[in-house]
């Protein structure tokens, strides 16, 4: 009886709303992928064409072809990175290093896509692949930090304790307990630095200059200049790519996605 | 020499003494407790031993070898942890081997032992699972196969058996004992059940507030308790707040306010107008219906306040005449009663006079 | 080296405090310096250069002026700050954008609030699936995200049809649904959406059923009951997760220039003209201090409220 009362009709509406909200835009994009019109309009029929067309578009694949070498290496470094950030935000009582992990994160992405602008042309580097890997792993540092910090905390103190007493040096103990227990979150936050990178769109934007282009910034000048569905279809595929490393990291993390 | 020598050891955490200047010698294949409340820092001086603490002064020496500046991994002291901190992602015969590894034993050793530990503490067979999949019991038996395959000088033990049920608790006790009996490694025990201690210890340290407050066997500690603090932790205890009045040959007389004269045992030092407490354990009092008249015995009329039926025993707090309390522990052993007094019988409360254990201020 | 590793890394995960100073420092550096010194070089230093870069000239050909003149004296002007006071236009887009920081909070608030509740009293095996849907969306393209408003707004759509045919029966001119103020709103309260839920959520969950259960049982109707119990003791989620849409959604330039039409051009897209079409990046850098201060202040209020307070 009680449970109704907490859950009223009411509230039942307005979620399911919400999550309407939430959804039929992307059913929408996801549906007019396929629709055989150059409008998004009203369905006209099934076609692969967009699809097709797609995988025809040059600059479409050497910017996807992009997308994917920046994720690879800005997620490898910044979990490098990051792992060892969050061991040290767990371990010592810094001051500075939470900052700086935890500032990109919070601040507009803008002013860290523009601050890198000019650090960049200012020490006359050109704009291009390297310095959208660069600016990407600046904020990734800080989400692979904030999920390893949470996964050792949850994780016993007392395992290491047991392992030095057994013998192992901090070295071995850190490679053969606290590692293995940790990877998951470690692996968790990978995936999701390289969702990010993929995804990103402000800060890439800034840093990219003129001749480099991501998956994202390719869909922006679709988007300005002239609208197909062809948008759809790379938005569709990307959509599919998401959940599906999604999926892959909550199976390896499930509590490491919910504490970001 | 001793095994294990604590020498002066303090350990403070700002203004808070941790371990104030304890010493104590520890002999080779004791099974020694660390006894007290939580916050006696029994704990703190446990963990400096394993060398996961360091003391702010003072010296730990095993085998005349000062251990500081050695960090727990080159220790020859091994540790089962409270929460027995196995490696889950590891399986038993893995956790077990593990300190072999790490002191680089040839592999074909490592079987050979691993199988001998889990053996000694009866889980032979249980080597391919994994730590969630056993009972807390089982665990237990894993972490101390683990601490003593690598054949430590000292085996320390942190409340090892508080997470189990008061059964499985009794026969893992026992369990304990045979096991340092047939290993014969040093054990340290710490525990705040004094019921415990007792039971598996050849020596106690009682430790409140950093002190050891004192040092003996079991049944020193429990008859002759040095303190008011010792008197009353371990067992129940009557405590009776007196002033000598008289000196009597190989007795005195003790004036106990509210309850009169009573008659005790001689200490040493013994001065007439010196102040303190007698102790004294419940189960040395008789109750009876009638006065009886043995002047080796005190004896004091008073009525049954209280009583708590335990089964085997009924505790009964009878108040005297002159308004003190006193704790009686009578086993209900007579066929067919359950008990034999009930609440407001008058009774004569009467024992021994060296039956209680004098303490000074 | 690895010998060198291991005797260095010895103290790494060594908690002993009286350890020689010396070596205990020695291993936190190794572990934190690496990314210390990343964020230093691409994140802190950029900041700064930022910030000095707004008291500079702009170059002639767009960017920055060197920063000594030609006569080797220090060129730093104060001008670029002073327009930006004194031509009224950027400080009341820069309001613009706060009201439409606010309004998307205020909107996203009212929308996550009933659908986290929902969530936090659901039978806890649904719980993860239905937060998992929520944060679903989230994880595709932010872009997409927008440009899928842009269908649904548009001229052409079956909504905007809808609401002409409403506003037609009403003798309304027609209106345009996209380009607007309130197209882009829309569009910032959609990708901000889940920032909101799942902070209101988290806080949510650990309310303890039997607060409003004693509540009802002395007395209270159910909306006594949301607005003296379960409202007051979410206020730390809702401050969190107003933290966590306002931020961003001031900072953000992509939806105002993709949804939105000329008169509803927020900071985040000036300061995009500023860097990459008009190229006076001193101007830039100052419209970016302008906004990091109102960022850093709204941070700063949300930690002070979300501060734990006597007997909380």
């Amino acid at each position: 009886m009680t449970n109704v009362i907490r859950r009223p009709l009411g509230l039942w509406l307005v979620a399911l709303a919400v999550y309407a909200f939430l959804y039929v835009p992307l059913v929408i994009v996801v549906v007019y992928s396929f629709n055989d019109s150059q409008l998004n309009a009203e369905w006209v029929g099934f076609t692969l064409d967009w699809y097709r067309k797609l995988f025809h578009n040059e600059e479409m694949l050497q910017a996807a072809g992009n997308s994917l070498m920046i994720a690879l290496v800005a997620s490898a470094v910044s979990t490098t990175l990051g792992t060892m950030a969050g061991f040290a935000m767990h371990r010592y009582r810094l001051k500075l290093l939470p900052l700086l992990v935890l500032t990109p994160i919070a601040i507009p992405e803008i002013l860290v896509g523009v601050s890198l602008l000019i650090f960049f042309v200012m020490l006359n580097i050109t704009l291009g692949l390297v310095s959208i890997a660069l600016a990407h792993i600046a904020f990734c540092i800080g989400f692979v930090a904030i999920v390893v910090r949470s996964r050792l905390s949850g994780m016993d103190e007392s395992l290491t304790e047991a392992a030095r007493d057994c013998g192992a040096t901090p070295m071995q103990a850190f490679r053969l307990v606290t590692l293995p227990l940790i990877m998951p979150g470690v692996v968790a936050g990978a995936l999701m630095a390289f969702t990010l990178s993929i995804d990103d769109f402000v800060i890439t934007f800034f840093t990219a200059g003129a001749n480099a282009s991501t998956l994202p910034l390719q869909i922006y000048s679709m988007i300005k200049i002239a609208v197909t569905p062809e948008v759809n279809a790379v938005s569709t595929l990307l959509m599919g790519l998401t959940l599906l490393l999604i999926i892959i990291a909550s199976k390896l993390a499930p509590n490491a996605i919910r504490s970001s | 020499m001793a095994l294990l020598e604590i020498r002066n050891v303090s350990r403070r955490f700002g203004d808070f003494a941790a371990v104030d200047d304890i010493s104590l010698s520890i002999e080779a294949g004791e099974f020694f407790t660390l006894l007290g409340p939580s916050g006696c820092g029994k704990t703190t001086l446990l963990r400096m031993i394993a060398g996961f603490d360091l003391p702010d002064a003072g010296q730990i020496l095993l085998d005349g070898v000062d251990l500081v500046g050695s960090p727990p991994e080159h220790r020859p002291v091994c540790t089962v942890f409270q929460n027995y901190a196995l490696f889950p992602h590891m399986t038993v015969s893995a956790n077990i081997a593990f300190p072999l590894k790490m002191a680089k034993v040839p592999s074909e050793q490592i079987r050979a032992r691993v199988d001998e530990a889990l053996e000694d503490v009866r889980l032979t067979g249980f080597a391919a699972r994994f730590p969630h999949e056993l009972s807390g019991g089982q665990r237990q038996r894993v972490a101390v196969a683990r601490a003593l395959v690598s054949r430590p000088k000292l085996l320390l033990l942190d409340e090892p058996l508080s997470a189990l049920d008061a059964k499985l608790r009794e026969q893992m006790q026992i369990e304990l004992i045979n096991l340092q009996k047939e290993v014969d490694i040093t054990f340290v025990y710490v525990t705040h059940d004094q019921g415990e201690a007792l039971a598996l210890s050849h020596r106690i340290a009682v430790m409140n507030r950093g002190n050891v407050e004192q040092l003996d066997e079991p049944s020193r500690i429990y008859s002759y308790p040095r303190t008011r603090f010792v008197a009353d932790f371990i067992g129940t205890c009557n405590l009776l707040d007196g002033a000598i009045a008289s000196i009597d040959g190989a007795s005195m007389q003790l004036d106990v306010p509210g309850l009169g004269l009573v008659k005790s045992a001689l200490p040493a030092d013994a001065v007439v107008g010196r102040k303190g407490t007698l102790t004294l354990r419940p189960e040395k009092i008789h109750i009876s219906a009638e006065i009886g008249t043995d002047t080796a015995e005190n004896h004091f009329k008073g009525f049954v306040k209280e009583l708590l039926y335990l089964g085997d025993v009924t505790v009964y707090i009878v108040q005297t005449e002159g308004g003190t309390t006193i704790e009686a522990l009578l086993a209900n052993s007579a066929a067919g009663r359950a008990k034999f007094f009930e609440v407001g019988d008058m009774v004569d409360i009467a024992w021994q006079f060296d039956a209680g254990h004098f303490l000074y201020e | 080296m690895n010998k060198v590793a291991n005797e260095v890394a010895n103290v790494v995960a060594n908690k002993l405090p009286n350890t020689a100073a010396q070596r205990g420092r020695l291993a936190r550096w190794l572990i934190s310096g690496p990314p210390l010194f990343y964020l230093l070089l691409f994140f802190a230093i950029p900041s700064l250069i930022m910030v000095f870069a707004s008291v500079r000239y702009a170059g002639d050909y767009g960017g920055l002026a060197p920063v000594f003149d030609e006569a080797g004296k220090l060129d730093l002007t104060l001008e670029n700050f002073q327009r930006f006071t004194s031509d009224f236009i950027y400080t009341a887009i820069f309001l613009k954008s706060l009201m439409y920081a606010v309004i998307t909070t205020c909107c996203c608030l009212l929308m996550a609030y009933p659908l986290a509740l929902l969530i936090a009293r659901s039978p806890k095996k649904y719980r993860d699936l239905l937060i998992l849907l929520v944060i679903l969306p989230f994880w595709s393209n932010f872009l997409i995200r927008v440009y899928a408003w842009m269908i649904i707004l548009g001229p052409q759509s079956g909504l905007t049809q809808a609401v002409n045919y409403v506003l037609g029966l009403a003798g309304i001119e027609p209106v345009r649904l996209l380009f607007t103020g309130f197209a882009v709103i829309v569009g910032l309260v959609y990708v901000h959406l889940p920032f909101m839920v799942l902070p209101l959520y988290a806080n949510l969950e650990k309310h303890d059923p039997a607060l409003v259960d004693a509540a009802q049982d002395l007395g209270a109707s159910a909306w006594q009951r949301f607005w003296r119990i379960t409202f007051p003791l979410s206020l730390p989620g809702v401050y969190a997760g107003a933290a966590l849409v306002f931020i961003p959604a001031l900072g953000i330039f992509a939806v105002s220039d993709i949804l939105g039409g000329t008169g509803s051009d927020m900071i985040g897209n000036v300061i995009k003209q500023q860097f990459l079409e008009t190229r006076d990046w001193p101007f830039g850098s100052v419209l970016s201090i302008v906004l990091t201060v109102a960022a850093l202040i709204a941070a700063g209020i949300a930690v002070l409220v979300a501060r734990p307070r006597r007997g909380a």
